[in-house]
């Protein structure tokens, strides 16, 4: 018994230890990493709204994939567009985008904040290659009729279901 | 044993991957690029080094029954750790690596060392084992992607992953005034490419090895 509470201990120790030193990393990199994180966002954001001036930005919590609204304004107070975050998870991993929808509802542009999926296999669904499905077209369409066979189903899905929430919330918020 | 020796034996006579064929999945899978290679390298030189000596602090206190639990346990908080240094100082070879970074936790050449070295030696000894064993894949996977990328694209470009590159430069681009890329072989940049290029790389060690065991006898 003595043995197998000595044995238990030591374990608990180990990794005690390397959760402290964990910890001190923790709090040494998560500054950087979140002001790194928004600065590549504000770097976005200009990317699809080149003439942008200033925003307005509002979180999103209706339980969709949706988690901010940026309404984008030019030099005139003009309102240019508006930029949807938006984050899925599938069984490959995780995608995160930024959609640029000008004030017609066409979407613009959009910018792959994240796409950790399966490395080569999802590479069909990549912005480069599949993009053009989702861009310079309206914001409010008919997103079951777009084909998502293009061997990265799932990924392609997840992208289909994400601009799919945003045409749901765009629709009703504008 | 030498310091000398134990940081010079992973390079050549115990090499990790060409010889040992330890570490094959990130051979495989980063050596597209030289610049990710070598931050995959330095990575591990790193996670290397830090977990053979604390295998090595901790061995005498570490009772059998736990004993890889308890290195699984190190070398995970080490790979957690350069994790997030590399997300916060070097963001575009985080997201290069993808999911491989990680993947290094499972890395065979780390629980290798650690159960066959580290648990077995003083700590500054197994500290330079895993610098050398570090520099070992290291330079295996330089060799595996300078082949695969020139192969390829016909240049070896930096500056895109590595924050020490300040600008992004090419090294090859024209060899005796013809452009290169022009000629790549598109293959050796694909996951088939890997294969070939470690194969052969393989083959020419072992018939160098033959022939040497035969002039010998």
């Amino acid at each position: 018994m003595k043995q197998k509470l000595l044995t238990g201990l030591t374990l608990f120790l180990i990794a005690a230890v390397s959760g402290l030193l964990l910890d001190q990393v923790n709090s040494l990199t998560q500054p950087v990493i979140i002001e790194a994180r928004e600065d590549r966002i504000l770097t976005a954001y200009g990317a699809l709204f080149p003439m942008l001036e200033s925003f307005e930005a509002s979180d999103v919590s209706d339980g969709s994939a949706l988690t901010s609204r940026v309404v984008v304004f030019d030099a005139q107070a003009n309102v240019l567009g508006y930029i949807y975050q938006v984050a899925a998870v599938n069984d490959h991993g995780s995608i995160a985008l930024l959609v640029g929808i000008n004030a017609a509802g066409v979407v613009v542009d959009y910018v792959e904040l994240e796409f950790n999926q399966t490395p080569g296999i999802s590479a069909p669904a990549r912005k480069s290659n599949y993009g053009f499905t989702f861009l310079s077209q309206p914001i409010e369409r008919d997103y079951e009729a777009i084909d998502i066979s293009i061997g990265a189903t799932r990924s392609a899905s997840t992208l289909r279901d994400l601009f799919a929430a945003v045409s749901a919330y765009h629709g009703g918020s504008v | 044993m030498k310091s000398t020796e134990l940081l010079t034996r992973g390079l050549t006579r115990e090499n990790p991957v060409f010889v040992m064929l330890l570490g094959m999945c990130p051979a495989l899978a980063v050596t597209a690029r030289v610049e990710t290679a070598l931050g995959m390298g330095i990575l591990v030189i790193l996670v290397l080094t830090l977990s053979n000596l604390f295998v090595s602090l901790v061995k005498d206190y570490v009772p059998d029954q736990i004993r890889v639990p308890s290195y699984i346990v190190i070398i995970a908080a080490f790979v957690t750790m350069i994790s997030m240094l590399t997300e916060a100082f070097a963001y575009d070879l985080f997201v290069s690596l993808g999911v491989f970074l990680p993947l290094i936790v499972v890395n065979c050449i780390i629980l290798g060392r650690a159960e066959s070295f580290a648990s077995k030696n003083k700590p500054i000894a197994s500290m330079l084992d895993g610098i050398g064993m570090g520099l070992g894949f290291s330079l295996a996977l330089i060799i595996i992607s300078s082949i695969r990328e020139v192969l390829s694209s016909g240049t070896i470009v930096f500056g895109e992953y590595l924050p020490f590159f300040a600008t992004p430069g090419d090294v090859t681009q024209l060899i005796a005034g013809v452009n290169v890329s022009d000629y790549g072989i598109a293959v050796f940049g694909l996951p088939a490419g890997a294969f070939l290029t470690v194969g052969l790389i393989l083959a020419i060690r072992q018939g160098m090895q033959v022939r040497k065991e035969g002039a010998s006898a």
